[in-house]
């Protein structure tokens, strides 16, 4: 395997809130191989934005702490040591953000922010003489080519008369519009590694088929490695090569697309793929309880009380490693301990998820058949099979 | 103007024929009138009882405009709403307000439709003192039983919204809305601000009280995907007109107008057996034009592509395409 270009190891975020210390972010680990797409999934407050955060150095600090862990991009490590972070920053990561009428500014036109974007760029250390002279209009780029810059670069994200658009205000734009000259800047500084927060919430769904099309012809045009932050499993799907699913600050399990979304195993992201509506059905059970509160996180599983297949005695007390089941798929889960092949460990979940819920109260039309009232002597059989 | 002839039921609970909400836009000194927005242009559609109609479309469609003119939050500005045979676009609201206890509306952001200032017991027994109606005994009594009937513990009625999260504070919200029996309810994106593990309860719940009461559902979204699952019938909606009225199971099946084609292959797939309700992919031009100043002909031919020079002239009728299925294109008229 070659080296990875970013590999976050057991980072550790805490808040100091009104309410307490809330241990936000416990232990994730993460690696974005070169050239690679990686998706971070999760419900809000899950701490995908903080973890995105962290690995951009835009963590408020306070309220937010960073209490352990590391960050290495292209083997340099850059939470301990500032200075490092702020010169990857501006060399070499871009981001997107979720809302481009916040992020963007509403007092100057697209032309004037992308100039200043190009002016600042890979500069950490600005005075006030050559803030003076850059807005005096002598700056050390010229205007031609900065000009002939972002023309290319709006024309590349297929923007309708790029030289109009220079000289609008971002609310003269569509919602489209907005995210593809966010895009645009994010490119502006040629970064070797993009992070976007959920870039395309709020747009339309014919729209974010378009931003989603644009945004992999970029990534593959520039050989760009991705962290892309997203809720919607569709859009990790549509746009990612690997899917890492975090629920309560935790990641709870990894592994491709397909084998996350066709085939989950831990049972978070079991009930979490069953409740997105789908075209074909739709798990109308959802999953009970609440995301914990952070300032008293439950003991052992952070999941487990909510977990259909939580195992007293064990889940509430042991903190589940990630189980390597296979190449690349990782799950954090009590149930996969014993080395079961995916298949098996699967159906046992599976089994025991269906038993336990039979006993709440289900409602609403069944969605596709169920065993759940299937006999505990059916279900020991089918587990002693699982096992050989 | 739709020629499309509707055999359904034959006493629906809601028969909405040719609605109209048109904006002014006024401009100069005396602010005289220069033009308008058609936000719903001309808009027919039958609700059965019992029944849930889907009206999808991205945003700036007009699919809220038309929930709340249906709902008399906005009156209209042509066009006839009867409900239970009554027509009640052109009531007072004097007239109206046996109505509303029937019409109700549950809207998409529950913190904002909530009173943060209020405890749960008296958002739930607010529109009882709207109407005036029960002692205060009956009234406490009414809102245990709907907060029952939610799946909300009882002791929430002395919280206030804010102590309770985003599915619990939409649960409150139904219960507000169920307060009086209503018999339809208007649904504006119940479930959009809420992640899917918790919306995935509450249209269970949705579901559940429909069964249980015989309501019938008038629901707004921009989720293709969750109605296929919830609705009975869906209607496509595009700056401000249907484009394509279905019952789910064939809109999904076999979409006939090519907006509706689009907006299935815009669909981010989560599992692959979806993959087979999923047109070919279709490359998507622009975005919704603006409102006030709609292309000519079908307002659709400039992201459209099937588009023909027709399309830019004709302004398509909605004609029947298949049983209780109409659609809005040029290209219907050539098959007959």
């Amino acid at each position: 395997m070659t080296d990875p270009i970013l590999e976050l190891r057991d980072l550790e975020v805490h808040f100091n809130t009104f309410d307490g210390r809330a241990e936000v972010i416990n232990g994730v680990d993460l690696t974005v191989e070169e050239g690679e797409t990686v998706a971070i999934v999760g419900e809000s407050g899950c701490g995908k934005s903080v973890t995105a955060e962290t690995v951009m150095g835009m963590l408020p600090q306070p309220p937010g702490e960073i209490v352990n862990g590391e960050l290495y991009y292209r083997d340099e490590e850059l939470l301990g040591d500032e200075t490092a972070h702020e010169r990857v920053k501006t060399e070499s990561l871009g981001m997107i953000f979720q809302d481009p009428m916040t992020s963007l500014s509403p007092v100057f036109t697209v032309g004037e922010m992308m100039r200043d974007v190009m002016t600042y760029q890979n500069k950490t250390n600005v005075g006030w003489l050559e803030i003076f002279r850059n807005i005096v209009g002598r700056r050390d780029v010229s205007e031609a080519d900065m000009h002939d810059r972002c023309i290319e670069l709006l024309d590349r994200l297929q923007i309708p008369d790029p030289e109009g658009i220079l000289d609008r205000y971002p609310i003269e734009l569509s919602g489209g519009m907005r995210q593809r000259v966010l895009i645009a800047m994010a490119m502006l500084g040629e970064p070797e590694f993009l992070i976007a927060d959920e870039p395309t919430t709020a747009l339309d769904v014919t729209v974010q088929d378009q931003i989603l099309d644009l945004l992999s012809e970029q990534v593959k045009r520039e050989d760009l490695s991705m962290l892309y932050i997203t809720h919607n499993l569709g859009v990790a799907r549509r746009i990612a090569d690997r899917i890492y699913v975090m629920y309560a600050g935790e990641i709870a399990e990894v592994g491709s697309c397909e084998d996350i979304l066709d085939e989950p195993l831990h049972p978070y992201s079991r009930g979490l793929v069953d409740s997105v509506p789908k075209l074909t059905e739709f798990d109308r059970e959802g999953i009970e309880g609440l995301i914990p509160n952070y300032t008293e996180p439950p003991s052992g599983c952070r999941f487990h009380p909510r977990c259909p297949a939580a195992v007293a005695g064990e889940c509430d007390v042991t903190r589940p490693p990630r189980f390597e089941l296979a190449d690349g798929r990782e799950v954090a889960c009590l149930l996969y301990e014993d080395g079961l092949s995916p298949a098996a460990a699967n159906e046992i979940a599976a089994t025991e998820a269906d038993t336990n819920r039979g006993s709440g109260t289900t409602h609403g039309r069944s969605s596709g058949p169920r065993e759940s009232d299937e006999s505990i002597e059916s279900l020991t059989q089918r587990m002693e099979d699982a096992n050989e | 103007m739709s020629d499309a002839t509707d055999d359904r039921t034959d006493d629906p609970l809601l028969r909405v024929q040719n609605l109209e909400k048109y904006y002014p836009i006024t401009g100069g000194l005396l602010k005289k009138k220069v033009g308008e927005v058609k936000a719903v242009d001309g808009v027919s559609f039958e609700l059965g009882r019992g029944e849930t109609l889907a009206i999808v479309g991205e945003s700036g469609c007009g699919k809220t405009t038309l929930g709340k003119t249906v709902a008399r939050l906005h009156e209209p500005t042509g066009g006839s709403i009867l409900f239970d045979g009554q027509d009640i676009g052109t009531l007072s609201e004097r007239e109206l307000k046996p109505v509303r206890r029937e019409i109700q509306v549950v809207y998409q952001d529950p913190t904002s439709s909530l009173n943060p200032r209020k405890r749960i017991k008296d958002i739930v027994a607010e529109p009882m003192t709207v109407h005036d109606i029960g002692t205060k005994a009956q009234r406490r009594e009414r809102v245990v039983e709907l907060l029952r009937r939610v799946d909300l513990p009882e002791d929430f009625r002395y919280r206030y919204p804010s102590e309770l999260s985003g599915g619990q504070q939409q649960r409150v919200a139904i219960a507000r809305a169920l307060t009086l029996n209503p018999s339809l309810l208007v649904l504006d994106e119940p479930t959009s601000a809420l992640d899917v593990s918790v919306q995935a309860k509450v249209i269970s719940l949705l579901e559940e009280l429909q069964d249980d009461l015989g309501l019938s559902y008038l629901m707004i979204t921009h989720d293709l995907s969750l109605t296929k699952n919830i609705a009975d019938r869906i209607g496509v909606m595009y700056l401000g007109k249907l484009m394509e009225k279905a019952p789910a199971a064939s809109l999904f099946d076999d979409p006939q107008n090519p907006y509706t084609e689009q907006l299935l292959s815009a669909i981010p797939i989560v599992e692959e057996s979806e993959a087979a309700y999923k047109p070919d992919r279709i490359s998507i031009q622009g975005e919704t034009p603006d409102p006030s100043d709609p292309p000519s002909g079908c307002s659709f031919h400039p992201r459209c592509h099937r588009t023909v020079d027709e399309c830019s002239r004709t302004e398509p009728e909605l004609v029947d395409v298949g049983p209780d299925h109409t659609s809005r294109c040029v290209h219907h008229d050539d098959t007959d």
